[in-house]
């Protein structure tokens, strides 16, 4: 049997054809440890707190805004007649867009087998769930009176009984994002336990004992513990994949089951979908490309997750500028004169910089991913990665207040300024992501340790070198499988 | 007006030769979906003694006004400044839309898409024609904005009111967003209880630093924050004196609600009520009708505005709607408004220098429209025989 596994020749690869591994420079497993623990354990580097404290800032300026939009009313923005949603509605689609990604990469890439997720996928998933919480703030404080929210919920009451208007996609969007919301989070801690635990055998004082003792549920790492968590992480993957697509979709029928022009378009689902995943690895991109070489996680998030991700951006980028496309193409072909009205208005109409904005930077700027040198070139992935957030806030511009802003009847046309209130609750949301993530940086495992030292090279019993270097092998019998093995 | 059929006018020649034209500038209309589920109102709405109905004539109409001071003074609407109404945040639940309908030819494809701002002095504006419209709630059987609305703030009655329940509204906003006519007006600050100071000044409300005899208003508010008789920001006898101008029959809303017209729904109860009282063991109980009418019938000089009880067919709103001139604002997008339009008819003198062959907003739909004249074959082409009706 020896000696017939010992003929079998593997393929030889060309060098510069050869998959990076997912843990570069053969990295040990403690290794992998120390370096993520580090984050938690280690001396706070200044920049955090020179992130922090500001973060803090903007969130007690969130907390102003936001009493004061209470106590005074939603007239403290600008909102105003005909355009009835304007920052409050653009930032929650915005936000809750972010927050795809995360658990797309968490559930849908895990049962996709992709393995390149475990380096990002921790990171990832907190800022689904801190972005899920900013978009939140807004759906639940836009209305005139925020003390009645409780009302969007089916509660049995004895007045009549009144219900909800279950046909309203308002009350589906109350189910969609607080399902998303919490699946999020139950898949997001269920990853944490393994990890947590780490934290808790290496935690030195008594609080961090006890803390990490507390939320990892007294996990020992036996056989039995893992069997049961890693059915419970694909049930629970199982269930965050249809919701990935789910809430984005029930987002967007906010506006297609109107009948503004501009809203009332079957497309939007599948377009919000693409769009929201577009936008939250724009997100991701933006957060791990600093956080890797501040933390010095060169080996563990790598130029080839870099590499994935600005795929990623650039497939679902392209998604996106199909519907740009599309939309325009059934506004003309639907003949539909107050939807055509309404596509050249975009275009031609006062607000042509927000569509300019929108279209440059979704759909021309991630088509610079093509071309390897840009994505391997840290500076520019950042920068766009920027860029394809900024044009997704525009997209939301375009469609919320574009649509509201000319309609049907010409005498109600208005033009929509923001306050500035809007810009500072805007401002604090990021106060209140920051602040979190930071936190999240700080107090849990960023990476997913478990889970890395799942795809190291040397993790693998199947893999053929083990671990081993390729340099080691002879030219000639280069995919040998006993050759490498025997040495 | 860009060419949409909003107002649809022709002049007298037209019209005696083309009497329907205004229905033949109806939109092409998607078709009705058969439901798999009837409305069980509609059920409720046979068993209704009164169906209401409002027939607005174009024609009629001078522009006026006063149909929005009768209804501000009925339906206790508040005044929320000039700065507020420069953000579009009036509260009138009628207004009077104005068009001013320039020489199509002179327009160019750019100007449809300027800023309202700019086309004052724009070349193609000159020398307009003006046509006036009230638009109120148009009272849709098939009303956007009541499917939208989560809380089921807004619904229907049996009568074919769109009502609108105050107290259950939490303010998303969402029918407002979805109401074609955009007649839905939100209380986007607690305009009753502004002071006289904040109407004229600045636009925010100084809630923390503006006072009232020698207190805080957060104070004042601390104390009594669910108390409605702490006069909020006005200073207490002025909040006396507004509580007096304030018609008793109707709610005082407060910030984070939306409101809109109701066809007076105070004065349809009290005529319903009166008449019931009035019934005793008969049973007599139709409001008799063209009996009442909401303010802005009763003030319009010029008789445009007729309201009525459109299950009667002698009452004068349905002998009204039975023109040829009858119109539906909006017809395309199948609300069904309980409230129509009739066509403005105008006579010019051909002497005069101003003389247009047809008015400039019908020229401007021609243009607009291209196939769909209403003066050439019988009704638009895609319109099947079948529903051509009157025409």
């Amino acid at each position: 049997m020896a000696s017939q596994v010992s003929k079998q020749k593997l393929p030889v690869v060309p060098a510069e054809l050869e998959r990076i591994p997912l843990v570069r420079n053969g990295r040990s497993i403690g290794w992998i440890s120390d370096q993520i623990c580090n984050i938690n354990e280690g001396k706070l580097p200044i920049w955090w707190w020179a992130s922090f404290i500001p973060s803090v800032v903007l969130l007690g300026l969130l907390g102003v805004m936001l009493g004061y939009q209470i106590t005074t009313g939603v007239g403290v923005w600008g909102n105003q007649h005909p355009v009835m949603w304007g920052w409050d509605i653009i930032n929650f689609v915005w936000w809750i867009g972010i927050g795809h990604a995360g658990t797309l990469i968490s559930a849908i890439l895990f049962l996709l087998r992709q393995k390149w997720r475990t380096g990002v996928n921790r990171a990832a998933e907190a800022m689904t769930i801190f972005a899920v919480m900013c978009a939140g703030i807004y759906p639940a404080l836009h209305v005139g009176r925020v003390w009645y929210d409780w009302w969007l919920f089916p509660i049995p009451n004895s007045n009549g009984p009144i219900w909800p208007q279950f046909r309203s996609p308002l009350m589906w969007d109350v189910f969609a994002v607080s399902t998303y919301f919490t699946v999020s989070v139950l898949f997001w801690y269920m990853g944490l336990i393994p990890d947590l635990a780490v934290l808790r055998d290496r935690a030195k004082t008594k609080i961090k004992q006890f803390c990490y003792g507390l939320f990892s549920l007294g996990w020992t790492g036996s056989n039995r513990h893992w069997s049961n968590y890693e059915k419970a992480y694909l049930i629970l993957a199982g269930l965050s994949t249809p919701l990935v697509l789910s809430v984005h979709s029930i987002v967007s029928l906010d506006f297609s089951v109107s009948q503004l022009p501009g809203w009332h378009t079957t497309i939007f689902p599948p377009y919000f979908v693409a769009g929201a995943i577009f936008s939250g690895f724009g997100m991701v991109l933006t957060l791990l490309i600093p956080l890797r070489s501040m933390f010095k996680l060169e080996d563990l998030i790598t130029m080839r997750h870099i590499d994935i991700m600005c795929k990623v951006t650039m497939a679902t980028g392209s998604i996106v500028a199909y519907a740009y496309g599309m939309e325009f193409f059934i506004a003309w072909y639907g003949g539909n004169p107050s939807e055509q009205f309404h596509f050249l208005n975009r275009a031609f109409g006062p607000y042509w910089w927000g569509w300019a904005c929108m279209m440059g930077f979704n759909t021309v700027v991630p088509q610079l991913f093509w071309f390897k040198k840009v994505r391997q070139n840290l500076l520019i992935v950042f920068i766009i990665s920027i860029l394809v957030n900024i044009g997704m806030w525009f997209e939301r511009f375009v469609i919320i207040v574009l649509s509201l802003h000319r309609d049907f009847l010409p005498s109600n046309w208005g033009y929509f300024k923001p306050t500035w209130v809007d810009i500072c609750t805007f401002l604090g949301t990021f106060g209140l992501f920051f602040t979190l993530f930071l936190l999240f940086l700080r107090f849990l495992p960023m990476i997913a340790i478990s889970e890395v030292k799942g795809v190291t090279p040397q993790a693998d019993p199947h893999h053929p070198l083990g671990g081993a270097k390729h340099e080691e092998a002879e030219p000639d019998n280069a995919g040998d499988l006993t050759g490498d093995l025997t040495k | 007006m860009e060419g949409r059929p909003i107002i649809r006018e022709a002049n007298l020649e037209q019209f005696r030769e083309h009497p329907g034209f205004a229905k033949k500038m109806d939109a092409e209309k998607p078709p009705v979906n058969q439901s798999l589920y009837p409305n069980p109102f509609d059920k409720l709405k046979e068993k209704a003694h009164q169906q209401w109905g409002m027939s607005v004539d174009l024609n009629a109409c001078v522009g006026c006004s006063s149909c929005m001071m009768a209804c501000q003074s009925e339906n206790n609407i508040p005044i929320v400044g000039k700065d507020l109404v420069k953000r579009g945040r009036e509260m009138h639940w009628i207004r009077i839309d104005r068009y001013y309908a320039g020489a199509p030819a002179k327009k160019k494809f750019l100007d449809t898409f300027d800023d309202e701002s700019k086309q004052q002095f724009a070349q193609w504006i000159d020398d307009p024609q003006v046509v006036t419209q009230p638009m109120m709630c148009q009272m849709c059987e098939a009303a956007p904005c009541e499917s939208v609305c989560p809380v089921n703030a807004t619904s229907h009655s049996e009568e074919g009111l769109n009502l609108m329940t105050y107290n259950r509204c939490v303010g998303t906003r969402y029918c407002s967003n979805n109401c074609p006519y955009k007649v839905r007006r939100f209380n986007f600050l607690d305009f009753n209880k502004r002071s006289l100071k904040e109407l004229k000044g600045p636009f925010y409300p100084d809630v923390v630093l503006h006072k009232t005899e020698g207190k805080w208003d957060i104070l004042t508010w601390l104390k009594a924050p669910f108390e409605p008789e702490s006069g909020g920001m006005r200073a207490s006898d002025e909040w006396d004196l507004i509580k007096m101008s304030k018609n008793p029959d109707v709610t005082v809303r407060m910030r984070g609600v939306m409101e809109k017209c109701t066809f007076c729904i105070q004065r349809i109860e009290g005529a319903k009520i009166a008449q019931k009282a009035k019934a005793g063991a008969s049973g007599d109980v139709v409001v008799p009708s063209d009996s009442f009418t909401t303010a802005c019938a009763q003030a319009c000089p010029a008789g445009a505005i007729v309201f009525g009880n459109i299950s009667d067919p002698n009452s004068r709103v349905s002998q009204l709607k039975k023109q040829e001139r009858d119109y539906s604002l909006l017809d395309f997008l199948l609300t069904k408004p309980r409230l129509t339009y009739l066509a403005r008819v105008r006579n010019p003198n051909p002497a005069m220098p101003d003389y247009n062959q047809s008015p400039l907003t019908l020229q401007e739909f021609e243009k607009q429209s291209g196939e769909a004249n209403p003066f050439e074959g019988e009704g638009a082409a895609h319109e099947p025989a079948a529903e051509k009706g009157v025409l």
